[in-house]
């Protein structure tokens, strides 16, 4: 679809490069990110997911120059990134408009900003053109306080293109809002994204949403050290619709890939956790040992779910934990 | 007695309205620089703190030993009375301003001068109005009691000799136009900020 | 192997050390304002006849009211 850069080693259009980042606490240093590595191709709209907390939103940051990289580091179109810029414009998760200035003001803010050197009516007209682009013409007046959260997003958008960025950096935008304004919002951001061959890269937790959007998926595992998992390429046709893209073929594997990984990254946390405990009560009372079962199928395992569901080992004083796997092979090791 | 209650009022409110724009100004000035300048902060905040403390009247000696006037001592007794609220207000205010508009900021790259009209003001001014309302009240209570020491005139005065005077009933409807007067200009100070300020509402 | 064994002899005073910078940036700032501040009250109020005393001859005129403040004989 775009014209592939003869040379391999040529410059990528984004390039996360072996990036880390550690957060200094007074417990010690907090490895938050070890060793991204990521190339963007102009045009691709990059979905990262992954559960709360685990890094994604402190990738999106250093991408967008707001936060630095401890190591490693972001090269945009050959310049390394050394800060923040209105070419990576941010769609901040809590829309961050300004409450004292109106839909059109916060808006124009950025655009007088970037295009200084336009003359004025053109500058207007672009702004005109953005509040268009999401469908906020009788709103172009109002406060952001007599908006709802979808318009308000919207804005958040708008405000973001309306300075014609390289590359757009979203924040999970959508996670505030509810599922019907949301879904709207989701087609009209692909609708503009797909028109314009806008660059952007997302974060977010929802797995139909990065599917919907994305042209890959970048899964990050859990932190501490958070990194690259799996990336997955979601060769959906396009153009997409919310609707009738989940009647494709290949959509439910690659929906149960992510969910897949997902869980897998939610049992391994759960499985450090208990662990963690299991070897503490080990400390406490010698006498007490603690077993590996191993995997034990569904119908076999009946005689230590139905008592474990009615709390009995507790009563007994048994520390006793089942963890749902998919199979011998899966079978998370402790 | 040769002038009215108004007049008295008007004396006072004069007063009042020279020493408390001075202190807004100085407020608000010196709040958004020691705001900004953490080194500046941590170096005037104890004085501050500490002079904050100081009760309006105890001033007035120093200010008549220093003006040699009724006058400006009083208006200095306004000042010094006002100036302190704004000024920490203001300070609080800037210091205050949200991530996700300094985020807008850095992403805009918005230059200085363009970040202090458009981000910090409007950001801090919910504080600086906060700051102006506890000072207007504050300007009101130190100037009818400056007034009862100085003499001459001014509604403080006024109710000082209608006590030498023994006239009971003058200093009764005195003092509630005192009141009165107060609160009017509590809510003039509120109402001028809600004009002002743009809040986010949720 | 040396820095570690240096830090190791450095302790006692590297733990008065700490204390400092931590209430340096504290304290410093303040004080070096209180002693400019004095200095610039003490040329204001320089001149012959001052309306107000400067900081020297405040410590000079009440240095009973400073240095005993719980005397009970009359001044």
């Amino acid at each position: 679809m775009f014209p592939k850069c003869e040379l391999p080693s040529g410059p990528k259009f984004l390039e996360i490069d072996a990036v880390d980042r550690v957060f200094p606490t007074p417990q010690g240093p907090y490895v938050a990110l070890q060793g991204i590595d990521l190339t963007i191709e102009p045009g691709e709209f990059i979905c990262a997911i992954g559960h709360s907390g685990c890094g994604k939103s402190t990738l999106l940051n250093i991408v967008a120059g707001l936060d630095r990289a401890s190591a490693g580091g972001v090269i945009l179109e050959g310049k390394e990134v050394r800060g923040p810029g209105p070419d990576r414009m941010v769609v901040f998760q809590n829309h961050s408009l300004l409450p004292w200035l109106t839909v059109r003001q916060n808006i124009a803010l950025g655009v007088n900003r970037v295009f200084a050197h336009l003359p004025k009516g053109e500058r207007r007209q672009i702004v005109d053109e953005h509040i268009d682009m999401v469908h906020l013409r009788p709103a172009a007046d109002k406060y952001p306080r007599e908006l709802s959260g979808g318009m308000k997003q919207r804005v958040g958008i708008a405000r973001a293109l309306a300075l014609r960025p390289k590359l757009l950096l979203l924040d999970e935008p959508f996670g505030a809002l509810d599922a019907l304004t949301r879904g709207r919002l989701q087609e009209q951001l692909m609708e503009i994204c797909n028109h314009h061959q806008i660059s952007a890269m997302m974060v977010t937790h929802d797995v139909d949403e990065a599917l919907l959007l994305s042209d890959r998926i970048v899964m990050l595992t859990n932190g501490p050290a958070a990194r690259i998992g799996q990336i997955l390429t979601v060769d959906l046709p396009r153009p997409r619709e919310r609707l009738t893209v989940v009647n494709h073929p290949a959509y439910y594997r690659m929906r149960g890939e992510l969910v897949d990984f997902l869980n897998r990254q939610k049992a391994r946390k759960q499985l450090q956790l208990a662990r963690a405990k299991g070897l503490v009560r080990q400390r406490e009372n010698l006498e007490k040992t603690t077993l590996d079962l191993g995997f034990i199928p569904l119908t076999d395992c009946a005689p230590l779910a139905s008592p474990w569901k009615r709390v009995f080992f507790a009563d007994q004083g048994l520390d006793v934990n089942l963890v749902r796997g998919t199979g011998w092979g899966r079978s998370p090791k402790i | 007695m040769n002038k009215g209650l108004a007049l008295q009022i008007w004396e006072s409110l004069r007063r009042v309205a020279i020493g408390y724009t001075l202190a807004a100004v100085v407020g608000i000035g010196g709040g958004i620089a020691i705001g900004t300048n953490k080194l500046l902060f941590r170096a005037c905040d104890p004085f501050f703190q500490i002079l904050r403390t100081i009760p309006p009247l105890a001033w007035l000696p120093i200010a008549l030993a220093a003006f040699r006037q009724v006058e400006p001592s009083s208006i200095f007794v306004i000042f010094v009375t006002a100036v302190w609220p704004v000024l920490i207000n203001t300070a609080v205010g800037v210091q205050e301003v949200p991530q996700d508009y300094r985020n807008v900021a850095r992403v805009l790259q918005l230059p200085r001068l363009q970040y202090f009209w458009t981000i910090l003001l409007p950001s801090a001014a919910p504080y600086i109005f906060t700051g102006m309302r506890i000072a207007v009240g504050l300007s009101w209570l130190a100037i009818v009691a400056a007034e009862m020491l100085t003499g001459g005139v001014g509604i403080g005065f006024f109710i000082w000799d209608s006590y030498n005077s023994s006239r009971m009933s003058d200093l009764i409807v005195a003092l509630i136009y005192v009141g009165v007067v107060g609160f009017v200009l509590d809510k003039a100070i509120y109402y001028l900020g809600k004009a002002v300020v743009q809040s986010d509402g949720t | 192997m040396t820095a570690s064994s240096t830090t190791g002899v450095a302790k006692p005073p590297g733990a008065a050390k700490d204390w400092l910078q931590k209430l340096g940036p504290q304290v410093l700032p303040p004080l070096l304002l209180l002693i400019f501040l004095l200095f610039v009250w003490e040329v204001l109020c320089a001149g012959d006849k001052p309306r107000l005393p400067p900081p020297t001859a405040i410590v000079k005129d009440s240095w009973r009211l400073i240095s005993d403040p719980f005397s009970i004989a009359a001044v």
